[in-house]
């Protein structure tokens, strides 16, 4: 189940979107979200959906990995839709009960899924195709003028480039020591609340201990690496020079906006 | 050869307890490929974190190339002459994709773009990682991310590489790679201090220095120290196979050298031991 | 007599359906029986750690069927709880799971969920301590004080403490100097003699096992590449050799010997078993 967690995950390659520039991905990373909660006709949606799958293709990341992103959500997924389908005002469909079904609740139920849909999958696909030191680099540098304000943007994203590395470790530790405390007769599946958080402790002790020896381990690596806490004259391996993919990419995507707003204004099929 | 490591009357406690290291006096000369042995809790460990500054003596003096590690002032100079490879590869790989690894640390030592790209290429050829330039670091098996974790180091082009029990959590092909790697790199000059409990990567050092309790227990030639085999499983230790072969066989009356270390030497000793006695037996048959 | 464990076409497949998607032990056929010593080789991704994890249950075959005392671990109503109470599986590093406040809270754990009576769980302590050899004045003390060496005793004995049929230790001697390492084997030596338990150990280094075990189980790209006494695996050095296994040096040493056209035996694994076959080839004069 734990694997199952796909968020921060990297998939190397070397396809289009992998090459654009972090800071300009994360600058469309979002816009595209604003763009997401700026349409709001089914033309507009088609258009949105259409272009999401068209740069799912260009990643060369199979769309799977991408859905297995959603599969923690579907739960949230499915309850907004309920809520959205019963709790909408407008003209009802059917009446049962306290509950009616309005032609305007299920275009919006509609909506609201396909919109977290296409949500999940541009976060993810920042993520996927963006190793986290060139994501962190990226956004250390987009947020390199707040420094000068005094705001540790430097310090900032080391500890994200750091937790992103340690994410699959620990992961994979907490798989490791559940097994073992399993091989002991543990037992995480059973038992009422207070049971079951009691049975978190064999994990969670050791997980910690294990967490603070590699931050101590790593610590003193990181010293001996020259490493001296702050970003003043540190140079950077990824180089950021913006090539013309990136400038193709923003105004791409100034023309999509451009083209939603516009969708906006066209109902299809009576919506 | 000229001294590069120095420690004067070392002592260290973390409290008054107990002196994990004791009065240590030891000089290393430039290029020299040092083995530092010990059973678990003897202070190699405490003793390699002294050569670049992570710990300092409580008593007593440590300099790198002249340096003293205690001066606050020369702490960025010696970092960059002394690098360090640590025992769990996990825990010293910062980044997740290979060349911003080995990259780190010229980054931090503000090292120009176009120089880190060389050097990054120049360190993954030398540890024979080229290949996995592009890859997330958390996929690769412990041997390959101790050859990153090495490349990282000598990214920084050391005079001196310390190695804290860089093989104990690697398996059989990973720790062979490792030894590999390290014997090249002090091929080209730099000095190495390796610490291990494998007797076997040991006996391939220029000289071995066994701590026992936090003090010199021996120090001198794989030849010399792996003669003494009764000191040395007394404090918990060990001589390669072929050495207690020989040991063995001079208990029964048969006259080979001690002084026998690997495989190389062992078979010859013993060709000419099985030629020598081929010959009596054949004599023997004649008369 | 049947067989304690039993593997009938065994595969399982880690990620299935992602890219990551990886055979880990392919169509493997065995039997375990009772009071067997059984040494586990095989290199880094062979498939070992697959393979002992099915024996205790935590992983379920992606197809073949895995046996105890005969009945299939994974048919309905088979108590997968009970069968981990039996197979006892000692995991790589198993100090890294101590978790209690005191050594004997920490040894209480499995037997504790067993709901065993707490008199039955207090001898359990004393005896498991005793079997890893551990003094009994430490089970008040806080595990994380202690030594490595002792915290992994600590980890073993809890597992020992549940009084299993079948005791599963991966890697044992992992990261331990020589001393530690010898001591460790020993005990488990001891403990299997003294409960006539079944014991599995899997392990890099095959003088340990030469040294301990009646039994090899060689596992070689995800399948058994050869299962039968020690001598008779040992016997085909030059096969273990060639498949990538890190054979002793000394072991390379009599190889090379025999090659030579020396009449010596290859399936040498320890400085005594080499002395006493250099004695009888020689020995001509002596008898």
């Amino acid at each position: 189940m734990i694997k199952d967690i796909t968020i921060g995950q990297y998939f190397p390659g070397d396809s289009v979107i992998h090459r654009l520039d972090p800071r300009v991905k994360i600058v469309l990373a979002i816009l595209y979200i604003a763009f997401l909660f700026i349409i709001q006709t089914a033309a507009a949606y088609l258009f949105a959906l259409a272009v999401t799958f068209i740069l799912v293709r260009l990643t060369k990341i199979p769309l799977k990995m991408y859905l297995r992103g959603l599969k923690p959500l579907l739960f949230i997924l499915i309850f907004t839709a309920f809520l959205n389908v019963f709790y909408s005002t407008g003209e009802p469909l059917v009446k049962f009960w306290i509950f009616t079904v309005t032609s305007e609740g299920i275009k919006n139920a509609i909506f609201m899924m396909l919109r977290i849909f296409m949500l999940v999958i541009a976060t993810s696909m920042l993520t996927y195709t963006t190793s986290p030191i060139v994501l962190t680099g990226g956004l250390e540098r987009l947020l390199s003028p707040l420094a000068k304000i005094k705001i540790p943007v430097h310090e900032f994203s080391m500890m994200m480039t750091i937790a992103l590395r340690f994410i699959p470790t620990i992961l994979e530790e907490t798989d490791k020591i559940m097994n073992a405390q399993k091989a002991r007769g543990a037992d995480f599946e059973t038992g009422g609340l207070i049971k079951r958080a009691k049975a978190l402790a064999p994990i969670l002790i050791p997980l910690f201990i294990s967490a603070f020896r590699r931050a101590d381990d790593l610590a003193t690596a990181m010293e001996c690496r020259c490493y001296t806490g702050s970003g003043e004259g540190r140079t950077h391996y990824v180089s950021y020079s913006m090539s013309s993919a990136d400038y193709v990419s923003l105004l791409v995507l100034a023309a999509m906006i451009a083209a939603a707003v516009f969708l906006n204004f066209v109902t299809v099929m009576g919506f | 050869m000229s001294a590069v490591i120095e420690f004067q009357n070392v002592s260290f406690r973390y409290n008054e307890e107990k002196d994990i290291l004791k009065n240590i006096s030891l000089t290393i000369e430039k290029g020299d490929f040092v083995a530092v042995l010990g059973h678990n809790g003897s202070g190699k460990s405490t003793l390699a974190k002294h050569i670049n500054a992570i710990l300092l003596p409580s008593e007593g003096k440590v300099s790198v190339d002249g340096l003293d590690t205690s001066d606050d002032n020369n702490l960025a100079a010696i970092r960059r002459k002394a690098g360090m490879v640590f025992q769990n590869p996990d825990n010293q790989i910062i980044a997740t994709v290979v060349e911003e690894d080995v990259a780190f640390a010229l980054e931090n030592l503000g090292v120009p773009r176009e120089e880190m790209v060389r050097r990054v290429d120049e360190s993954l050829n030398a540890v024979g990682m080229i290949e996995f330039k592009k890859h997330a670091t958390t996929k690769l098996s412990g041997g390959q991310k101790q050859r990153i974790a090495i490349a990282g180091v000598i990214a920084m082009r050391p005079d001196i590489i310390v190695f804290d029990e860089p093989t104990a959590m690697l398996d059989p092909q990973g720790r062979e790679d490792v030894v590999n790697i390290t014997k090249k790199l002090n091929e080209q000059g730099i000095t190495v201090i390796y610490i291990t409990h494998y007797m076997e990567e040991a006996a391939q050092a220029k000289r071995v220095v066994v701590l026992n309790d936090g003090e010199i227990l021996i120090d001198g030639t794989p030849h010399y120290v792996f003669q003494n085999a009764g000191l040395l499983t007394s404090v918990g230790l060990d001589v390669p196979q072929s050495t207690s072969l020989m040991f063995l066989l001079r208990n029964h009356g048969i006259k080979v050298p001690l002084a026998v270390l690997n495989e190389e030497e062992c078979i010859s000793v013993l060709t000419d031991l099985l030629n020598t006695k081929e010959s009596i037996n054949g004599s023997d048959f004649k008369g | 007599m049947d067989p304690i464990l039993k593997a009938e076409n065994l595969t399982y497949v880690y990620g299935e359906g992602t890219p990551f998607e990886k055979t880990a032990i392919n169509n493997i056929n065995l039997e375990i029986f009772s009071n067997d010593f059984i040494g586990v080789i095989g290199r880094t991704g062979s498939g070992k750690s697959t393979l002992i994890q099915h024996f205790n249950g935590i992983l379920r075959p992606t197809s073949g069927i895995i046996r105890y005392e005969g009945n299939d671990c994974w048919a309905k109503g088979f108590s997968r709880s009970m069968l981990r109470f039996n197979v006892g599986l000692v995991f790589q590093y198993p100090e890294y799971q101590l978790f209690e406040e005191t050594v004997e809270k920490d040894i209480a754990f499995g037997p504790s969920n067993m709901g065993i009576t707490a008199e039955e769980i207090e001898k359990r302590i004393t005896e498991s301590l005793h079997f890893v050899g551990l003094d009994d004045t430490l089970r008040k003390r806080s595990p994380f004080e202690l030594s490595g060496g002792q915290k992994r005793r600590v980890a073993i004995a809890g597992i020992m403490a549940m009084d299993p049929k079948v005791l599963i230790l991966d890697e044992p001697t992992a990261g331990l100097d020589p001393k530690g390492r010898d001591e460790i084997l020993q005990r488990i030596s001891e403990y299997r003699a003294e409960k006539k338990s079944t014991v599995i150990i899997v392990s890099h280094n095959m003088e340990d096992i030469s040294r301990v075990c009646s039994k090899v189980l060689v596992m070689h790209d995800s399948r058994v590449e050869m299962f039968a006494p020690v001598k008779e695996v040992f016997e085909r050095s030059e096969e273990l050799c060639a498949i990538g296994l890190n054979v002793p040096q000394i072991t390379r040493v009599f190889i090379s010997l025999k090659e030579k056209g020396f009449n010596v035996p290859s399936s040498v694994y320890t400085p005594e078993q080499a002395c006493s076959a250099l004695l009888n080839v020689i020995g001509g004069e002596n008898a």
